[in-house]
């Protein structure tokens, strides 16, 4: 229903400042006095206008003058439009479905596709209705129209896609459309409980009624969740989402060919791991695939391409050049077996840090400065040079590193101010950009680095060329990014070999120090796996193995989070959405400027007051 | 203080004062006594009627004035102060159409006119001058012809006495008339509002002047007609004619100002082009001021 309302109704008591001048106007109306008078010849030259010309100018100056009033009130009074915009008539129902690929099951999107026509169907004549399809994006699929058939040709020509359900986003989406009207969301879905993601919820308007529309999910669902690659043989990983066991046959492919074949039982509602007696070859695309009728088509495969791994070089630059006895916890965590990242490590003394640099061969590895002692011009030089090549130098601090040394690293051209000021201090670390590459990698387990005790911590100067990327708890830097031309220089300001704090004992130690690494290396190693729709892999919409516009292959999965069928109630659902009132949803930037937009109504009334003002000055002077 | 004057002798020349007096007789003896007396110590001195002295000559004084009676009799040059005049006829006009009869006060202008011209007259039958009355509005509705007698100026206050609104104001018809009977030269005294025709109520006096008259023009007029003083919403009806026009004065008010500012300056400016004496009368100021008017007139006759 079409209809208006006010944020600020209490303004509206304001109109009554509009009786105001036609209280005056009925107090001082009398009825004109007579009067005898000797020179009404004088009067009668005056160009008075007819006393019925000005009486209704003065009902047209009363009119302006009331109307500004109550324009005044009204626009204080924040009015917006309920239901639809003027004209249309009818209110707007937006019928969002659910295409992620959990709506794949055999005969599960065509029914999704009936129910979804029935609901637009059902909208009663003269009433809005849009499309919006969601996964992890919402899309307006049909305008808010009265047309049915618009949105029914939508529906359609629709087809399940790949990616994983996002409740928040079709939520959103649905709301944006509506906007500052009423109106209601039909949401046509499986009511898989993993499309709110980790406690989210959505939120709408109290204004808009929010519908379910459930599709039946699959009895069970088989789905291949990892692949791994071992030295000795490969493994997989297979769920099954159904309420009873199922028996699975895998089949092991290797660029198209199968290799072999396995069955296994798997329990209800369980994980189970299938190992395939196969050793990949180092290039090449593998994938594992389930045999299953009843689940969803999607996660029937898991790809896997087959890269040789890359280890990352590492220079170890000690005063010996036997990093196994002078930085012994920093060598055992780059020589981790079957980490994701293998590095090789180049071990050398300060003293020939040149020589060695020159040696290798390989991109410019990573340097890791464990001191200064024997570090000499030439190896101040090389360090220069190795930087301009766009290689990575990282400086540790520690109880080797004289602070005169460093303060005069010219080679790598900056001045890098680390003084001898040292503090026995218990302190800890605290990121102070957790979006850092180094520190965005560790995930959730970023907190962890403050379990760390430094004893002892070295002041670092950042400069202004430098960026803390690390703090101590005291606020003094603790990891200190140079700007460089090219090639990256880091600073920590500690010891990374358990003399001055427990750093190397605690779990972080490792993926921090390979972190550091890597962002040194300059993350030269390319992901190669990339779910449906994500990262360089956006523009691709179905899984397998494709080719990257840089001519790289990348191996394209689905999100194993959609391959659980567990369903919620509809009362779940809706105890997920959140009606707040008088909100629209936040989500997108656009739907607060649709709900601006649809209270933007009191500008109109400011205006219209100030030109109604206008003409009754104009009018008021030509009176006088 | 006007004239010098005291208060109590003022008080009496107040026209609403006047009002409140009997008789037109005592009323225009109160007036001219009251004046008089304050003209004892004016430079207006040599007029009074009652005194009359000799004092030598010197040089300087007007040879007109040397009484060549004493001179034959005493061989000496004497200067006559205060003879008597008895050679002069004054015509006292008074208007009385519908637009004489409004008053914002007390006092309507033919009330005042009429004070004014009873006082007139009063004086100049104490100066001996043959004292004429006529009373008109479109027509002629009063007119005693100038006579010196004694019991004329009773005839003429009695004649103010009774006078009353008539009906619409022709000025120029009466005036016309006049000049036309007029046989010698004397003063015309015209009394009036003059809301009429401008260019005939000047023709009509430009006649009378052509006719050798001194014509001393009091033109009267209330407070009300000058400043437009109303507010409301006024249906303003006309006192000669059955006009009506509803008019808000705050919108007609600074037009018809200048209307009656251009009238009043009309009448000033082309009365005096032919040497008539004009003088706008407010109603509201005191009778002394009108006279005062006429004797500065009439002592251009000497």
């Amino acid at each position: 229903m079409f209809g208006m309302a006010f944020l600020m109704p209490a303004f509206l008591a304001g109109l009554v400042a509009a009786a105001l001048p036609v209280l005056l106007h009925l107090l001082k109306r009398d009825a004109a006095a007579r009067r005898n008078f000797s020179a009404v010849f004088l009067i009668k030259r005056t160009p008075v206008e007819q006393t019925g010309q000005r009486r209704l100018r003065e009902l047209i100056l009363l009119a302006l003058r009331v109307t500004a009033l109550a324009l005044l009130a009204l626009a204080f009074a924040r009015p917006y439009l309920t239901g639809v915009v003027a004209g249309t008539g009818g209110g707007l129902t937006v019928v969002a479905i659910d295409r992620s690929f959990s709506m794949s099951g055999p005969g599960q999107f065509d029914r999704a596709r009936e129910l979804a026509s029935d609901a637009v169907r059902a909208v009663r004549l003269g009433e809005r209705v849009a499309v919006v399809v969601f996964d992890e994006t919402a899309v307006l699929l049909s305008e808010p129209s009265p047309e049915r058939q618009q949105a029914l040709a939508a529906i359609e020509g629709l087809s399940v896609g790949w990616r994983a359900t996002r409740y928040r986003v079709g939520l959103g989406r649905a709301a944006e459309v509506i906007g500052a009207q009423t109106g209601r969301i039909v949401v046509v879905t499986d009511l898989q409980r993993s499309g709110w993601v980790a406690g989210g919820q959505g939120v709408v308007p109290d204004r808009i009624a929010v519908e379910v529309t459930a599709v039946e999910s699959p009895v069970g669902n088989l789905a291949v969740t990892a692949v791994k690659s071992g030295a000795l043989d490969t493994r997989a990983s297979i769920l099954n989402g159904g309420a009873t066991a199922r028996l699975a046959t895998l089949r092991l492919l290797v660029d198209g060919a199968e290799v072999d074949r396995t069955m296994v039982t798997v329990p209800a509602g369980v994980s189970s791991e299938v190992v395939f007696p196969v050793v990949l070859p180092q290039h090449g695309e593998a994938s594992v695939v389930v045999e299953d009728g009843e689940g969803y088509e999607a996660d029937d495969a898991r790809h896997l391409l087959l890269v040789p791994q890359e280890a990352l070089k590492v220079v170890l630059v000690t005063s010996s050049g036997d990093s196994s006895t002078e930085a012994f916890y920093l060598d055992q965590a780059l020589r981790v077996a079957g980490a994701v990242n293998q590095f090789e490590i180049v071990q050398t003394a300060a003293v020939r840090l040149s020589l060695t640099l020159a040696q290798v061969d390989a991109s410019p590895p990573a340097v890791l400065l464990l001191t200064s002692r024997g570090l000499d011009r030439r190896g101040l030089a090389a360090l220069e040079a190795h930087t301009r090549a766009g290689g990575g130098v990282l400086i540790v601090a520690g109880p080797d590193m004289e602070p005169v040394t460093l303060s005069g690293l010219g080679g790598v051209g900056k001045s890098v101010p680390v003084n001898d000021v040292e503090r026995p201090m218990d302190q800890r670390l605290v990121p102070a950009d957790g979006r850092h590459p180094i520190f965005k990698a560790l995930g959730q387990r970023l907190g962890n680095l403050a379990q760390v005790r430094y004893g002892r911590i070295r002041v670092l100067d950042a400069g202004q060329d430098g960026r803390v990327l690390a703090r101590f708890s005291d606020g003094g830097a603790a990891l200190v990014e140079y700007g460089l031309k090219s090639g990256r220089l880091l600073v920590f300001g500690s010891d990374l070999d358990d003399a001055w704090n427990d750093f190397p004992r605690h779990p972080m130690f490792v993926p921090f120090v390979h972190e550091m690494l890597k962002y040194l290396s300059g993350n030269r190693r390319e992901q190669r796996e990339w779910l449906v729709g994500d990262g360089p892999a956006a523009s691709v919409s179905l899984p397998g193995f494709t080719a990257l516009a840089d001519s790289q292959r990348v191996a394209i999965n689905v999100d194993r989070a959609e391959s659980d069928p567990a369903r919620m109630s509809v009362e779940e659902f809706g105890a997920r959405v959140a009606q707040l009132r008088g909100a629209v949803n936040a989500a997108t930037p656009e739907a607060s400027d649709d709900q601006e937009r649809g209270q933007g109504y009191w500008r109109y009334g400011l205006g219209l007051m100030a030109l109604a003002l206008a003409a009754e000055s104009l009018l008021g002077s030509r009176m006088d | 203080m006007p004239m010098g004057g005291t208060g109590g002798e003022l008080r009496f020349l107040d026209p609403a004062v006047i009002a409140r007096i009997g008789s037109m007789e005592l009323k225009a003896r109160t007036v001219v006594e009251g004046f008089l007396a304050g003209l004892h110590r004016s430079p207006f001195k040599g007029f009074s009627v009652e005194f009359a002295e000799y004092r030598q000559y010197v040089p300087g004084d007007d040879l007109s004035t040397i009484d060549w009676k004493v001179y034959a009799r005493s061989d000496r040059y004497y200067v006559k102060k205060f003879d008597e005049e008895t050679n002069v006829e004054c015509h006292v006009l008074l208007d009385v159409s519908g637009s004489m009869g409004y008053g914002s006060a007390s006092v309507t202008k033919l009330a005042y006119g009429s004070f004014l011209a009873a006082s007139l007259a009063y004086l100049m039958h104490r100066q001996r001058d043959a004292v004429g009355f006529m009373a008109f509005d479109d027509d002629i509705v009063t007119h005693l012809a100038a006579s010196a007698r004694p019991g004329h100026l009773r005839s003429v206050l009695l004649a103010l006495d009774q006078v009353s609104l008539g009906r619409r104001s022709n000025v120029a018809k009466p005036l016309h008339q006049l000049a036309d009977a007029l046989t010698k030269r004397g003063i015309v005294v015209l009394l009036s509002d003059l809301l009429d025709e401008p260019d005939r109520i000047i023709q009509g006096l430009k006649h009378l002047r052509f006719r050798g008259a001194d014509v001393v023009v009091f033109h009267l007029l209330d407070d009300d007609e000058l400043s437009f003083p109303f507010e409301r919403l006024t249906r303003f009806c006309d006192l000669e004619t059955t006009d009506e026009v509803m008019a808000a004065p705050l919108e007609v008010r600074n037009h018809y100002l200048r209307e009656i500012g251009s009238l009043v300056s009309r009448y000033k400016r082309e009365l005096r082009l032919v040497g008539i004496d004009y003088q706008l009368v407010k109603t509201s100021k005191p009778l002394d001021f009108a006279l005062m008017r006429y004797l500065s007139t009439r002592s251009r006759r000497h």
